[in-house]
Parts: structure tokens; C-alpha cells; sequence
């Protein structure tokens, strides 16, 4: 199939895939926590309300900014999975992620801009892992587009161990959980009211959800690259690990930004780092 | 009118106006004359590269076969004496040292006669990275100037004490671009370095214009590590004047260098590090941001600098493969990354635009060193793009800080409503700087491909500094776009700020950004039409695609260059929008930027951006880089004299 | 510690930089009539003075420029004023006219607090 078709069916499909997930997390969690919980579809149903919402509006800016956050991440996905190449698609995540920092910051009020500086360090934190997972991946393949990289003989995942196990970290961030939801989060008594969406309502939230999950269905493709040679292990692979990180949700409290930047560093220095540098010493 | 007429011409012009503006005093008639010559520079600039047509270089002599050795002498002589003058007038010391050790070399080397005859049809190499260079300092550069009459107008009424000598200032600015354009269009390697010398006494002369005591320290810094790298060329001149077509720089750099050529290519490596103000020397550039900023903007982003990392990219063929080679490519990374650490924790929006700068120039730097077509690629598209984008970026600052008086990005709250347009122009410029795909990115993402194809530890080393600089690039950017992004309800004073903006500084600040949008939306034009056509040819090397963009790509590339200014229009057209009140705990805001207080009152809110005290230590980041390259410096120099 | 003199005489913007001034911990005295003004710095001597260009109507700032920098040529002045294209007009007829009035620093309003603040700062001498 031409690859351009499965770019169009990302951006179709992944935010099904997402809010499902996101519905599939909630009432997980809710059992966790000795609750029944809501109904599977219940993101599907908040989104639709949403939209119905009346949509206070700070700063206009912020609207425009959340579309184009929604769309690259959309695009993101697409420009992956139609076979651009990964360096390029790393690039366009960040700037993806950073739409939405800018449209929380807009507000120029304390909760969504000390909501917008975090999630910045929370992009300083994860960025270089992303980059660093994409350059290695086309070191190990020697090639650079998706579909290449899935049609490789090259058994990625085996040959980047530190990779996947840094990817687990920083996925902790991007899925925003404990111990790394530190600049937006579900739960109600955040010390940041509602941290970056704290002055979006109506329509806003609904495009900063949407976005989200978009974001969900990119890291889960991103683990299929990982585990290149079969995409529905790499689909539970993500799966298994998205279950993990519910549990550890679940279980740990919000650390200080201060500690997400140097941990998250540290592990993508010595993790991946420690694998690119073998790759490349190993003379691929 | 033929190649060589419009190159003479080009060197000519600015040096005459220069000259001409030191004896104009009235003020209408120099701002007009500073309109006229900078347009006619720029006419003539445009000239000269259509006249170039499609060769890979053209080489050609001064008329009548001329040998440049006497004049060149004398000029030398000349510039000695007066930097030993105003040395000593403000008695410094280590700057005439320098000047005279370097004046001595040049007169042993002609008295003993040792200076080999050069071939006259060769002083003069103008090829596609000229062509470059030409539009960077041609276009870009009488912009800077022309907005430099409404900048300066503005500066000097906002400070009625500081004794004003624009005379003097205009006409160092033509004349430092008369030295730019010399510059990048000499083979012959002693005129090379004249022309080096008198950007270095521009560069002087312009950043302690204010003549206080602090800007005259700095002044005789950059004065003092740019002599210390012209120290170091006429050094590599020694050395090469025993090769034969050593002082040929097209010859000498051919190829990679055999090992009796390796020492002068490392001396000369060494002048182009301290030019370009790598680390160890990177103080020297951020002192000259205490200069008004259009001085900033054409030493600092567009010109002079690049002057040091034009000779790199020059000298890259010779570089390739060698230890010398990898130890300039780490010397330029680590600066990258120190750099970009240092710039983080910044909070003077010049000095964050100083720090990018030098890393941005290491990164060129990097790619210099390591030496192949795709890095050569790379390279001269940051040439390009960040001339554009930081030199908007500069000339944008420089309005605003006339205008709300501060530097400090802190204080640049809420810019959007208290400078709509300006603001879309800012927005302009920092998104050439840091969001895919505008020019700098696109060089960033073909670094690291780049880079991957380099074997051992080497490569792997710059896979992570280009994987943690750039996250820290997108850090800083990314702080101040929230500042400038963030509105409020101005008051009715606010509203007439933006009124008082010069048309100086509309018309060179607009077209800049438009230059910065055409850019990155031609950057497939430019890339097979000069660059990489540059990048094949000077390294002999086979046609390869540099830049795989598909249709998509194109798509997902144009949207973000329109991405940022659409939604900042969008935002200045609609301003009867219902403005809510932001959230502060139940307590609603009233116009001004404050909130209900605790026990009533009001407080005014001030939003303080992350500067990652406790994570980063910003001095220490900075004297770490100076170390760090510092070390790595005295191995590369070594390595040239000793590796054989 | 400094003593701080502001002349000018729009209450509101004596209010709000008053305020700001004295959050750096240094205390301001506000007059709003040029003859006030001198009779201030003669009598109490500040350690700097701000002072907007159009008292009661007229340009009687710039008259306080002269006279004070005339008798105290190192006491540093700012002149923060809200004067308009008039003022540009009447007073720069020769733009390269140095020196123009004896101030250090010629501010526009608006000025934001934290720059006047930051501007004040830098202006006072050093005290040990």
C-alpha cells in the first residue's frame, strides 16, 4: 500500500486509538483505586461536551495555537508513517509539543504560564531522548523512513536495549504521569490548580485532548519502530508498557522539576548515550 | 560590466562612502547619503552575482597585472600605527604588542626577501561561497545600516549625555563592510589578511563607540584576541611562504592537506576560531553587546563574524580527515553546546541572542572540521539563514529596547499588546532560528544525518551534542516566544508605542523578515542552485542529493513558515475578541496585569521565567566551554606543528 | 538607601512610581511645581532626581533640567515624560544637537516600573 494511505488512516484513527486508551487508563486506574469507574467511551463523551462548552477566551492567540498543536501532532504521525524521514519527525514533535506550551503561556496568568515554563523543561527533558532514539534507529538500519526501517532485517530493539529502557522514562513524561506530571494533570488537587490548561475551557480543552491523544498513538508507532520486526509485538510491547505506567502512576507522588531534568538527563545520557556509543565503536 | 570590475567596484563603493561620511556633519545629508550608498551596495551586489553566471570559480588579478606586496605594506604600516596610537592613548598594552609582532613578521618576510611573487591573475577567487558571502554582506548589511539612522536617533535621545560622534559611526560601518567584501573575494593570502585586520578595527572602533569605561574594556578585548588571531595567520604566511602556491588559497586548500602543509592550515584554523568567537574567545562577543545594536547586528550576526567561519568552510577541504580537522569539529560542538547551556540561564535578550550566536557559529564550526560535502552543505545554509533570522532578531531588539528601554526578556511581557507588529516581526525571526523547518533546522537535521556517517567515538560524541544542544536551543527560544506571545489589556498610554517607530526601522526590520520567509520557502532553490553546487565543487566530490524533501515535506514546511505570523495576525486582527479575565484563584484581574490580593488590595503580577538555578550554573557553563575548548585548542595547534 | 526626588504632576503616575521606587528600598519625596522642585534639591539635596518635561501645561521640566544640572552637575536626573510630537519638534530642530538638556537618561512614557526601577539603579553612585 502506498505509504501516504497510512498516513491518512493516523490521522483518521489514532485519536480512536487514544481515547480509547485514555478511557482504558481511567477505569484501570479507578480499579486500582478500589472504584468502579467511568465507561469505556467516556473521553469520547467529555470531548463532545466540551465542544458544546462555552469557550472563555484570554488570549485569542491561544486558539489558532491549539489548532496548529492538534495538527502537527496529527501531521507528525502522518509524515512518520508515510515514510518521511524519523530526524525530520523529531523536529516536528517538538514543535508539536511546544504549540501547546506557547498556547498555555499566552494566558500571561501565574497557573498556565508556571504550567507552560514546566512543560518547556519537561520538553528539554525529553527532546534529546527523541532525537537520539531517531538517530540511532537509522544507525542500526541504515535507513531512514518508516516503512524501511520495518522492512530491515536489523532487529532494533536488540540491538538498542538502553534505548527502549530510556524510552520507558521519557514515556512516563509525555503520557503525564507520576512521578512526572508535573506541569498538567488529571488528578483535581493540583498545586498548580490545573497547571497548563488552567485558563482554556470549552473547545480548547477539547483540541488540548485531542492533542494528547494523537500524542498516545505517536509513542505507541514510536515503539513499533523500536520493535520493528513484528508491529503487533510492538503494539503490546506499548501496551505493556502503558499498564506500567498506570501502576506507577498509581503509586508514586509528583517529584520537583529541578529532579526531572538532571534524572531524565542522566538516564538518556547514560542509556542512550552509552548505546549510540557502542554502535558506533561496533563500526556499523 | 565583467566580474572583475564589479568586485573592484564592490570593495570600492563603501570604502568611498566611508571615507565620504567622515566629512559630512549635517544630518539630513548623511542619513541621505547612507540611504544612497547602501542601496547602490546592495544594486551592486545583486550585480556582481548575476554577472557570475554558472562556473565553479572564477580567479582573476588587479588591472594591468599589479602586485599588491607594496601597498599591502603599507597599509599594514599603517593600521599598526594606529592601533599602537590609541593603545597607548588609553594605555593598553597587550593590543600594540600584538600589532607590532604581527607588523614585524609582515616586513621580515618582504625585507629578507622571502615573500614569493604572487600570480597576478590570482589574487582574487570568487566562486559560489563568495556569491554567498557577497549577498549576505551585501543585502543584509546596508539594511543594518539604514535602520541604524532611526536606531541611533532613538538611542542618542534616550541618552542625551552620551556624546554622540555618528559620524564617525556611519562611516565605520561602510567601511567595515568595504573590508567584508574584500574579504571573501581574496586568494592571494597576505591581501586576505589585511582585510581581516581592518574588520578587526572596525569591530574595535564600533564597540566602544560609547567610549564609557566599560565598553572601552570591551573594545580592547575583542581587539585584543581578534590581533592575537591575526597573529596566528601571519604566522601560517611564514610558514607557507617556503611552499610553493602556499599563499594561493584555492591551491592550498584543493585538497586534504599533505603534513608539511597541516601546521599553517592549523595556525590559520586558529584565526578563524578566534573571529568567529569560539570558545576560548567567546568573551569578546558577548562584551560587544554593550555596543548599540545595529553594531551588534552586523559584527555579531551578519558579517564580521562570519568572516572567521568563512575561512574555516575555506579551509575545510584541507582539514577533512585530519586530527587538526576533528579537533576544530570539537572545538566548534563543545562551544555549541556551552553555549547553548550558558543561554539558558540568560536573562538579557541580547546577550541570549550573543550566546546563540556563538553556537550557532559552532555548529558551522563543526561542520567545517569534519570535513565533507554535506557538512560543507550545512554549513553555508546556517551562513545564510542565521544572517537572516538573527540579524532581524538584533535590529528587532534594538526597537524595542529604544522603545520600552529594557533588555531584560523579563520585561518583555506581554509584547503582543504593547507592540503588535513589532512583535510578529520578532516572531519572524526567532522561528528562523529554531522551528523546523526554517533554515537553521533544516541544517540541524542534515548535521545529524551527517554526522551518523561519522565512524567511532567521534560520531557518536556528535550525535549528543546535536541532541542536547538543540533541546537547549528550543529551551531559550521557546521562553521568550511564550514573553512575546503573552498579552494583556494595555492601557491607553500603552496604545501609542508602537507609534513612535522610525519608518527606518519598519522598512529594513519588514524587509528582513520577508527576506527570512522568501528563504525558507526558496531553501529548495537555494540549496541546488548555489549551495550545493558549492559543496560538490569543493570537494571534487560526485552529485548526491543534499536536501530529500517531499511533496509533504514541502507542504508540512511551508505551513510552518506561515505558522507563527499567521496566528499573530490573526490574534493584532481581532481585537474586540471577549478578553476574559485570566484565572488567579476566584479573584478576577482588572486591566494592567493585576489580581485581587489576599487581604484585599491589588498586586501586580509579574511572571518570572525559568532560568534553571540549582540545575545549571550559567558563569560556570560558560568558563567549563573556555576550559573545555581551550584544551582542546592547544591539542589542535599541536597537533598541526607535531603530526607528521 | 537613596533619596529620591520626583516631580510631576499627574497624581496617578506619582502613585504607581512612588510605589515602585520605594520597593528598592529607597525613599521618595514628590513635588509637582518646578519652583517646589528647586527649592527641594537646594534644601535637602536627593540623590536623584526624576522629573517629567510638562508641568501645569508647560514644558517647565525642561527649565528644571537646566537649572538644576546648572548648580548640581553631578547629580544624576531622568526625565520621564509623557510629551509628545510637540516637544520633538520645538526642542530637536537639530537632532545631532548633543547634550540637548542635561539629563541622563530621557525616558518616554510608558515606562514599565520594573524599568524605571532598574534605570534608577544603575544611575545612583555608588554607595559603600
Amino acid at each position: 500500500m502506498n505509504p501516504a494511505v497510512y498516513g491518512i488512516l493516523f490521522v483518521v484513527f489514532a485519536p480512536v486509538f487514544g481515547g480509547l486508551l485514555a478511557g482504558v487508563d481511567r477505569r484501570v486506574s479507578a480499579r486500582m483505586q478500589g472504584r468502579v469507574g467511568p465507561p469505556l467511551l467516556q473521553p469520547f463523551y467529555d470531548v463532545g461536551k466540551l465542544f458544546q462548552k462555552t469557550t472563555r477566551q484570554i488570549n485569542p492567540i491561544a486558539e489558532p495555537l491549539l489548532l496548529a498543536h492538534v495538527g502537527y501532532m496529527a501531521a507528525c504521525g502522518a509524515l512518520l508513517l508515510g515514510g518521511t524521514d524519523l530526524i525530520f519527525t523529531a523536529f516536528i514533535f517538538a514543535l508539536a509539543a511546544l504549540l501547546l506550551i506557547l498556547a498555555a503561556g499566552s494566558a500571561n496568568s501565574p497557573f498556565s504560564f508556571t504550567g507552560a515554563e514546566r512543560e518547556l523543561v519537561v520538553l528539554l527533558a525529553s527532546e534529546p531522548f527523541f532525537i537520539l532514539m531517531m538517530a540511532a534507529v537509522c544507525k542500526v538500519t541504515g535507513v531512514s523512513s518508516f516503512g524501511a526501517v520495518l522492512a530491515s532485517t536489523q532487529l532494533v530493539a536488540v540491538q538498542l536495549p538502553g534505548v527502549v529502557l530510556a524510552f520507558l522514562l521519557v514515556a512516563t513524561i509525555k503520557l503525564r504521569k507520576s512521578p512526572f506530571d508535573i506541569s498538567i494533570s488529571h488528578h483535581p488537587h493540583q498545586e498548580l490548580v490545573s497547571g497548563l490548561t488552567s485558563d482554556m475551557s470549552g473547545r480548547l480543552l477539547a483540541y488540548v485532548e485531542l492533542g494528547h491523544w494523537y500524542e498516545s498513538a505517536l509513542l505507541c508507532t514510536f515503539m513499533v519502530l523500536l520493535f520493528n520486526w513484528s508491529v503487533p509485538l510492538g503494539i503490546a510491547a506499548f501496551l505493556v508498557a502503558y499498564a506500567l505506567e498506570v501502576l506507577v502512576d498509581n503509586a508514586t507522588s509528583r517529584i520537583k522539576w529541578q529532579l526531572l531534568l538532571r534524572s531524565t538527563w542522566v538516564a538518556t545520557f547514560l542509556l542512550c548515550g552509552g548505546n549510540v556509543l557502542a554502535l558506533f565503536l561496533l563500526g556499523r | 560590466m565583467s566580474l572583475p570590475s564589479l568586485v573592484a567596484a564592490l570593495v570600492a563603493l563603501p570604502a568611498v562612502v566611508g571615507a565620504i561620511l567622515i566629512l559630512i556633519t549635517r544630518t539630513p545629508l548623511r542619513n541621505a547619503l547612507v540611504v544612497i550608498g547602501g542601496v547602490a551596495i546592495a544594486i551592486l551586489a545583486v550585480a556582481t552575482v548575476i554577472s557570475f553566471g554558472n562556473t565553479s570559480g572564477v580567479f582573476f588579478g588587479l588591472p594591468g597585472g599589479l602586485a599588491p606586496g607594496k601597498a599591502l605594506i603599507a597599509v599594514e604600516i599603517a593600521l599598526t600605527i594606529f592601533v599602537v596610537v590609541i593603545s597607548l592613548m588609553n594605555r593598553r598594552f597587550l593590543a600594540p604588542l600584538l600589532a607590532v609582532a604581527q607588523l614585524g613578521i609582515s616586513l621580515y618576510l618582504e625585507i629578507a626577501g622571502k615573500m614569493p611573487e604572487p600570480d597576478p591573475s590570482r589574487l582574487f577567487w570568487f566562486d559560489r561561497l563568495s556569491l554567498v558571502m557577497v549577498l549576505v554582506v551585501g543585502l543584509i548589511g546596508p539594511l543594518i545600516c539604514i535602520n541604524a539612522i532611526g536606531y541611533m536617533r532613538a538611542y542618542h535621545r534616550a541618552s542625551p549625555m552620551i556624546v554622540g560622534r555618528r559620524t564617525v559611526f556611519f562611516s565605520l560601518l561602510f567601511v567595515f563592510l568595504a573590508g567584508m567584501f574584500g574579504l571573501v573575494v581574496s586568494n592571494y593570502l597576505p591581501m586576505m589578511l589585511v582585510f581581516w585586520e581592518i574588520t578587526t578595527i572596525c569591530s574595535f572602533l564600533l564597540i566602544g563607540y560609547t567610549r564609557t569605561d566599560e565598553t572601552i574594556g570591551y573594545a580592547f578585548r575583542a581587539l585584543n584576541m581578534n590581533l592575537l588571531g591575526g597573529l596566528g595567520f601571519g604566522l601560517a604566511i611564514v610558514l607557507l611562504s617556503n611552499q610553493p602556491n602556499g599563499l594561493d588559497l584555492a591551491k592550498l586548500t584543493a585538497g586534504p592537506a599533505s603534513a608539511a602543509l597541516l601546521p599553517a592550515i592549523a595556525l590559520l584554523a586558529f584565526a578563524g576560531i578566534t573571529k568567529s568567537a569560539q570558545m576560548p574567545f567567546s568573551s569578546w562577543l558577548i562584551g560587544a553587546m554593550y555596543a548599540p545594536s545595529p553594531t551588534s547586528a552586523l559584527l555579531h550576526s551578519s558579517t564580521m563574524v562570519k568572516a572567521g567561519v568563512f575561512l574555516l568552510l575555506r579551509l575545510s577541504p584541507a582539514m577533512s580527515g585530519s586530527t587538526v580537522g576533528y579537533l576544530v569539529a570539537f572545538v566548534g560542538m563543545l562551544t555549541f553546546l556551552f553555549a547553548s547551556l550558558t543561554a539558558v540561564t540568560e536573562q538579557n535578550t541580547k546577550k541570549v541572542l550573543a550566546y546563540s550566536t556563538i553556537g550557532s557559529l559552532g555548529l558551522i564550526v563543526g561542520c567545517a572540521g569534519i570535513g565533507t560535502p554535506e557538512l560543507a552543505w550545512v554549513g553555508v545554509m546556517i551562513i545564510i539563514f542565521h544572517a537572516l533570522a538573527k540579524g532581524l532578531l538584533f535590529l528587532v531588539i534594538g526597537t524595542i529596547e529604544n522603545r520600552l528601554y529594557t533588555k531584560n526578556m523579563e520585561n518583555f511581557d506581554a509584547l503582543l499588546s504593547l507592540m503588535p507588529r513589532v512583535s510578529i516581526l520578532f516572531m519572524i525571526g526567532i522561528a528562523g532560528m529554531f522551528i523546523a523547518p526554517f533554515g537553521v533546522v533544516i541544517a540541524k537535521w542534515t548535521a545529524i544525518r551527517a554526522f551518523l556517517e561519522v565512524p567511532g567515538a567521534a560520531g557518536a560524541a556528535l550525535i549528543l551534542i546535536m541532541a542536547f544542544g538543540s533541546s537547549l536551543t528550543i529551551f531559550y527560544w521557546g521562553k521568550l516566544l511564550i514573553k512575546v506571545l503573552s498579552a494583556r489589556r494595555q492601557t491607553d498610554y500603552e496604545r501609542s508605542i508602537e507609534s513612535r517607530v522610525s519608518r527606518y526601522e519598519w522598512i529594513t526590520e519588514g524587509a528582513m523578515a520577508v527576506g527570512v520567509l522568501l528563504a525558507a520557502g526558496g531553501v529548495g532553490v537555494i540549496s541546488d542552485q548555489v549551495v550545493g553546487p558549492y559543496a560538490l565543487s569543493a570537494f571534487s566530490a560526485t552529485p548526491r542529493v543534499f536536501l530529500a524533501l517531499d511533496p509533504v515535506m514541502l507542504i508540512v514546511m511551508l505551513s510552518t513558515v506561515l505558522l507563527l505570523p499567521f496566528v499573530a495576525l490573526f490574534s493584532w486582527l481581532r481585537p474586540t475578541y471577549d478578553h476574559a479575565d485570566f484565572y488567579a484563584s476566584g479573584r478576577s484581574a482588572n486591566v494592567g496585569h493585576v489580581m485581587g490580593a489576599a487581604l484585599g488590595g491589588i498586586k501586580k503580577v509579574t511572571l518570572r521565567n525559568y532560568y534553571l538555578d540549582g540545575v545549571i550554573d550559567g558563569a560556570l557553563m560558560f568558563r567549563a566551554g573556555t576550559v573545555a575548548c581551550g584544551a582542546v585548542l592547544v591539542a589542535m595547534v599541536t597537533a598541526g606543528m607535531v603530526v607528521r | 538607601m537613596a533619596h529620591i526626588l520626583l516631580v510631576d504632576d499627574d497624581p496617578i503616575a506619582v502613585a504607581t512610581n512612588t510605589e515602585a521606587i520605594e520597593t528598592l528600598g529607597h525613599s521618595v519625596t514628590s513635588t509637582s511645581t518646578t519652583a517646589e522642585a528647586i527649592k527641594f534639591v537646594r534644601t535637602d539635596t536627593p540623590d536623584l532626581v526624576v522629573m517629567e518635561a510638562v508641568l501645569g501645561g508647560k514644558f517647565g521640566g525642561l527649565d528644571l533640567a537646566r537649572a538644576i544640572a546648572a548648580d548640581y552637575p553631578d547629580l544624576p536626573l531622568i526625565m520621564l515624560t509623557q510629551a509628545d510630537q510637540r516637544l520633538t519638534n520645538h526642542e530637536l530642530a537639530n537632532e545631532d544637537r548633543e547634550g540637548w538638556i542635561p539629563v541622563r537618561r530621557y525616558l518616554e512614557k510608558p515606562v514599565l516600573t520594573d524599568v524605571l526601577v532598574d534605570e534608577i539603579d544603575h544611575l545612583l553612585p555608588e554607595a559603600e
